[in-house]
């Protein structure tokens, strides 16, 4: 279990990366936190001829709240993450999730550009930015680009970052005051990739009239899923259990998941359902009590 | 593993039979084909890099047409090896008229053995499905672009 | 005599402690050689393939790389394993002509690292023309099912009918028969450290040294000498102080020391190869897979009168030493705790396209618990009993020990039903009950698991016989076997302090200071100015053919050789110091390396003194006596005898015992089992150090757990093997760990010097008949009973769908369209 042999560029910053990944194109990998990346790479599976290391990048690992967003640096640690009272306060959502994320020692070193770029369908990250519709920035020797979620999971483990481009930027928008959140995975073992995960987001007037919601699933396609027609399902009720359980169904009806080792595609799919309600219950719940703040 | 699907084509039957069955055609949709070339009738020698993600590798492999009733069925084998170890499987294709276009349902059984069974059993199928939909994709745009 | 201030029964701190903590410990991959090459070896990718040529042209030709051994040479230079059985196959160890399962070495090349080794092994071309697989034992035994070795022209290579008392005669007196199917799965152990092995041959002497992690049987260094083709005495195994566990699984490696040994000699030089966790999840042992049906004969009052089965043993595909022992090791104690007058077992051993099986702490006993003991719940269930009940009522009861059991074992000592109602006071059971009772009310699917099981400890090798029927072993010039026996060394230097050595590896299971404690109580000494050595060196160590570390041996077979030679060296010590001082024996007694008179409070000499005459002065000895104070003494079971003509045997030497109850909640929803309590109950007879048994519990739990419900070798119909690394091959972490009650009962063996039984293996056994049958209670209100493992919750939840009873299940009615990502 002995990686290729593999030319290592150390870079020092933005230019550098992006200057060797030009040189490169698609025989350069980024390496951030290494924790699928090196896996991949031991195995053989993966076998860049270059390997550029951003870890001595400066700059590009912060967490900053402007004008109703967070913006992450692609080199920002899980770990650093979870431990930010700035993520606690304004996306919950992010931190709940960021708990999910294997254990703290693969935490420590993991980066959510990283996450995000690696684009795993049973990954975390992914699916919290698509269900925030989170934007991330993109850069590359022509330049730089904001991709929006909707846009940037292709498949399985493929983005629509160019082989040429750096991921340097994730943001997820403020959620407004009334809102409630929930992540909720299954999975065999705490840490493992979620068999099934389920983020629901849900904004509620003064009357209990849900504003907004927002589905994301996880595990159950080869890219995150947002379920915009379980969505529309709450949007302007009030979010009794029989609404909750119509969009669970609703949800379950759109993914037709696989067999795999750990689970049957029909036994997953059902669990579509049981997590989004479960996860819908808990974040209108959390509504009740930000309301109470 | 199965991978079973159906694609429409906005052409005739027999087009699509023509391009399905055009190893020049074939060559240019399937992802990553770096050559394909005939061995002998219906028989074809292929090289393949396929990359998904950080993941990628290089296959050698052969296919042969074992069936071909024109322009409704036909049949195939293949096999290729590579560093993630082999594919082996068989398939076939039906082709059916339906609103002035066409229907190819396609079923293939395939069999994957070695380092990418035993590490990559989750993914499998999702990168398995990406693959076919990306050459019935382009596929569909050949028969576009001479419907045009 | 007892010590006075007995170190026996503290849980005194381990003497491998601090130099594991520090990362100061020797394990194989620590030990350093000059000029070392590198291995890596390719493997079959086919579960079944004829192999037709290997070109190592473009390998050779790599730089850096010396040389590459392939499957077809290893036929040529090699001989093929010894198999325990009358049925000979062809293991080697390399693929020669034919690979048989998914990672089975093809050829092994040697270079100046790691990296180039395997960039190397992608440069081999090997042409295969794959084969039909077989994977399933059942399958496989069917007419018409691909061969694996044609020549044979079976794939059930060895069977046995084994029949204890009157069967028929139960089944006709029976008011009751309960018949039921069931499958164990193929799981193993996955230690931290994985297999580890040097070789150098020396071809001026002949010698073929090999450093590895092995930890016995040593009775398997013939088994490597064999395949090298090299007599014992030329054979030389080496294994370091620290092996980063094993429990059982790591006895695979003999095969590549075989394959490394051929390696060194080919290219002259010392060569090393580390088992990455790919091939040890593919290709070392696992567990053997067993697909069971049983029946049970019994009266309306519970009296179970007798056991009738069949063992479909999947051994994957070869039959690697010590199988077929799977089926055979637990003959002796096949009726469990149970008074069981009649059994019959109809033993079947498979190979199939899977990877070779071997021993997996608990060696049979997994399998053999599970079985029986959800037959017991059934039977429960079928008279309307409380299982606890029906348990107490079959157990062998405390006036019967030694207990003899129909197939041969004798069961040294017990007291079971204290055993059981020790666990039920723990769990509170009637209040278990109660709890259950009012969870189902509110239509939870809570229920209650209870086991039992024999621990069976310090096999004899008696049992190996077994795979031979008894006509053949009549035979003249048959082999008859038995024994089970064990070395230690000590010695006392000239200036007074005491030095033991084992004649086997530990692995991690805090030896040296079991042999501190019992080795300076028998002697008089502090515990702590004991050194003791643990490396091994067939060449230099005194061994027994059964020694090592396996079977939960060490605790009454390693602990009774240095009690009894500890004791040996006391006789000396006090027979100098008799002479010395003119004073009889009877009045003289040691503490804490002293001699005192009678229950004077000075002492009259010290160790030091009498070590010094008989090292320093032999002139001044009794006569005849030996200079110097050393003893090497080989303690060896009484009890470990032949097979007798009825297949009788009894097959280990100590037997412990374990009683756990378990209450779980099954998620309706989801499937998930949740533990709601865990208590489980142990006899391993003398404890010399709580702290270590407590660790060996812990950690028996923890595995029967993992097989339970996490690890499955798992493969698909094609022989492709799965589970490849720990994302697929699920350990349980301390996370899925619930909070455990421990309880001990204690019947000090008679057989063993200090009282010690074993308790290594544990509740390895028994917890998945535990859990299996806590789920099924749970289960019970669903109609639903699930009789194969692992416990998963798509499992549970399909059958409860299935069943109509699971909730969430109309998603999954919605039909799937055909996924059609083209259009």
């Amino acid at each position: 279990m002995k990686p290729s042999a593999f030319e290592y560029v150390r870079a020092t910053s933005v230019a550098d990366a992006i200057d060797a990944l030009a040189r490169h194109e698609f025989e350069a990998k980024i390496l951030a936190g290494g924790q699928s990346l090196v896996p991949l790479m031991n195995f053989r599976l993966a076998a860049p001829t270059v390997l550029v290391d951003t870890n001595g990048v400066d700059g590009l690992s912060y967490i900053k709240r402007t004008n109703g967003t967070l913006a992450f640096g692609a080199m920002t640690r899980q770990g650093a993450i979870e431990d930010s009272p700035i993520v606690a306060e304004s996306c919950p959502l992010l931190l709940e999730a960021t708990k999910l994320v294997g254990h703290r020692t693969v935490r420590n070193r993991g980066t959510i550009g990283g996450s995000i770029a690696h684009a795993d369908p049973s990954a975390e990250y992914p699916a919290v930015l698509l269900a925030l519709d989170g934007d991330v920035v993109v850069e590359g020797a022509s330049g730089q680009r904001v991709i929006p979620a909707s846009e940037l999971f292709l498949t399985v483990c493929t983005t629509s970052i160019a082989p040429n481009e750096l991921l340097t930027e994730v943001r997820l928008p403020v959620l407004p005051a009334g809102t409630g959140s929930a992540f909720l995975e299954l999975n065999r073992r705490h840490g493992d990739w979620a068999i099934v995960g389920a983020v629901a987001v849900v904004t509620v007037d003064a009357r209990g009239i849900c504003e907004e919601a927002r589905i994301a699933l996880a595990g159950v396609d080869a890219t995150p899923v947002r379920c915009h027609a379980a969505e529309s399902v709450l949007q302007g009720e009030h979010l009794t259990e029989q609404v909750l359980a119509e969009a669970a169904r609703q949800c379950a009806g759109a993914v037709h998941p696989g067999d795999d080792l750990h689970a049957t595609g029909d036994y997953k799919r059902a669990m579509v359902r049981v997590f989004v309600e479960r996860a819908l219950r808990l974040a209108r719940d959390r509504c009740g009590r930000i309301e109470n703040v | 593993m199965k991978i079973k699907g159906e694609s429409e084509f906005k052409a005739s039957q027999q087009r699509v039979w023509d391009l399905l069955l055009d190893p020049e055609v074939i060559s240019r949709c399937i992802p990553g084909c770096q050559e394909l070339k005939a061995v002998g009738d219906d028989a074809f020698e292929a090289r393949l890099r396929i990359g998904i993600g950080a993941v990628s590798g290089t296959y050698e492999g052969t296919l042969r047409i074992t069936e071909r009733t024109p322009p409704s069925r036909y049949a195939m084998v293949f096999e290729g090896t590579g560093r993630g170890g082999f594919v082996k499987g068989s398939g076939h294709a039906d082709l059916r008229a339906e609103q002035g276009g066409t229907i190819v349902a396609y079923e293939c059984d395939v069999e994957v053995g070695g380092l990418i069974a035993s590490v990559g059993q989750r993914v499998l199928e999702g990168v398995s499905g990406f693959l076919v939909g990306q050459m019935f994709s382009k596929l569909q745009g050949f028969a576009r672009e001479e419907a045009a | 005599m007892a010590a006075r201030n007995p170190s026996i029964g503290k849980s005194l701190k381990r003497k491998e402690d601090k130099r594991l903590l520090v990362g100061k410990g020797t394990f194989a991959d620590d030990l350093k050689f000059s000029h070392l090459s590198h291995c890596a070896i390719l493997r079959s990718p086919h579960a079944h393939a004829r192999i037709r040529s290997i070109d190592t042209s473009a390998a050779l030709a790599h730089p850096g790389v010396f040389g590459v051994l392939t499957g077809e040479e290893v036929g040529r230079i090699s001989r093929p394993f010894p198999t325990g059985m009358p049925t000979r196959l062809p293991y080697y160890s390399a693929a020669v002509e034919k690979a048989r399962y998914v990672g089975e070495p093809v050829a092994i090349v040697i270079a100046e690292n790691r990296y180039v080794a395997e960039d190397a092994c992608e440069l081999i071309r090997v042409q295969y023309d794959a084969l039909p697989a077989v994977t399933d034992p059942e399958a496989a035994a069917a007419e018409g099912a691909p061969l694996l070795f044609e020549e044979l022209g079976t794939n059930v290579v060895n069977h046995r009918l084994l029949s204890y008392g009157d069967i028929d005669q139960a089944f006709d007196e029976a008011d009751v028969v309960i018949k039921e199917r069931f499958r164990f799965h193929k799981y193993s152990s996955t230690p931290i450290e994985t297999c580890v092995a040097v070789a150098q041959y020396d071809d001026a002497t002949g010698v073929m040294t090999v450093w590895s992690n092995f930890h016995g049987p040593y009775s398997l260094h013939s088994f490597v000498a064999k395949g090298l083709n090299l007599p014992e005495n030329r054979l030389r195994l080496i294994a370091p102080p620290d092996i980063g566990g094993s429990f059982g699984i790591k006895i695979g490696i003999i095969s590549y020391l075989t394959l490394l040994g051929l390696a060194a000699k080919k290219t002259g030089r010392t060569v090393k190869w580390v088992e990455d966790r790919r091939e040890h999840l593919m290709a070392l042992n696992s567990g053997a897979e067993r697909t069971a049906d049983y029946e049970m004969a019994a009266k309306r009052d519970g009296t179970i009168l007798g056991v009738r089965a069949r063992y479909m043993d999947n051994n994957g595909a070869y039959i690697r030493a010590p199988e077929p022992a799977n089926l055979y090791r637990t003959t002796g104690n096949t009726p469990g705790g149970y008074r069981i007058a009649h059994l019959q077992i109809d033993a079947n051993c498979v190979v199939t396209n899977k990877s070779p099986t071997g021993p997996n702490r608990g060696y049979g006993c997994q399998q053999l618990y599970y079985c029986l003991e959800r037959m017991v719940d059934l039977l429960a269930r079928e008279l309307d009993a409380d299982p606890a009940e029906l348990r107490l009522h079959n157990l062998v009861q405390p006036d019967q020990f030694p207990y003899r059991t129909p197939s041969g074992g004798l069961y040294d000592s017990g007291n079971y039903p204290a055993g059981v109602r020790k666990a039920l006071e723990l769990a509170d059971y009637e209040s278990l009950r109660r709890q259950q009772a009012a969870a189902r009310r509110d239509g939870r699917l809570v229920g209650i698991g209870i086991a039992t099981g024999v621990e069976p400890c310090v096999s004899n090798m008696g049992y190996l016989n077994i795979a031979f029927p008894p006509e053949q072993r009549a035979k003249r010039g048959f082999h008859g076997k038995s024994g089970a026996g064990e070395a230690a060394t000590i010695k006392m230097d000239p200036m007074g302090q005491v030095t033991a050595i084992l004649g086997s590896a530990p692995s991690g299971q805090g030896h040296e200071i079991l042999v501190a404690q019992v080795v300076a109580d028998n002697l008089g000494i502090a515990p702590d100015s004991v050194t003791v050595v643990s490396e091994m060196d067939t060449f230099t160590r005194l061994w027994t053919i059964s020694s090592g570390n396996y079977s939960s041996r060490f605790a009454s077979a390693g602990l009774s050789a240095f009690a009894e030679a500890a004791v040996k060296l006391k006789e000396k010590v006090l027979r100098v110091a008799s002479n010395e001082l003119d004073i009889p024996i009877e009045r003289l007694r040691t503490e804490d390396g002293k001699l005192f008179v009678d229950d004077a409070t000075e002492p009259v000499m010290d160790f030091r003194r009498i070590a010094g005459i008989a090292h320093w002065n032999p002139d001044s000895l009794p006569d005849g006596m030996e200079p110097g104070l050393q003893v090497a003494h080989i303690f060896n079971f009484t009890p470990a005898r032949i097979i007798d003509e009825q297949d009788r045997v009894n097959s280990s030497n100590t037997y412990g015992f374990i009683a756990e109850i378990v209450m779980v909640e099954v998620d309706r929803e989801t499937g998930e089992i949740e533990f709601l309590k865990f208590v489980s109950v142990h006899d391993a007879g003398v404890i010399i150090n709580p702290q270590r048994v407590e660790g060996q519990v812990y950690g028996g739990l923890v595995h029967g757990i993992g097989g339970a419900m996490y690890e499955d070798l798992a493969y698909d119909e094609n022989g492709q093997f799965l589970a490849g690394s720990f994302m697929d091959y699920l350990c349980p972490t301390a996370m899925e760990i619930p909070p455990l009650a421990i309880g001990h009962t204690c019947t000090p063996s008679p057989f063993s010097t200090v009282g010690t039984k074993g308790c290594g293996e544990g509740s390895a056994m028994t917890a998945p008949a535990a859990i299996a049958n806590a789920v099924n209670d749970a289960l019970s209100t669903t109609g639903v009973q699930i009789n194969e493992l692992p416990l998963t919750p798509s499992k549970i939840w399909t059958a409860m769908w299935k069943a109509g009873a699971a909730e969430g299940g109309e998603a999954a009615t919605v039909s799937a369209p055909a996924t059609s990502p083209g259009s």
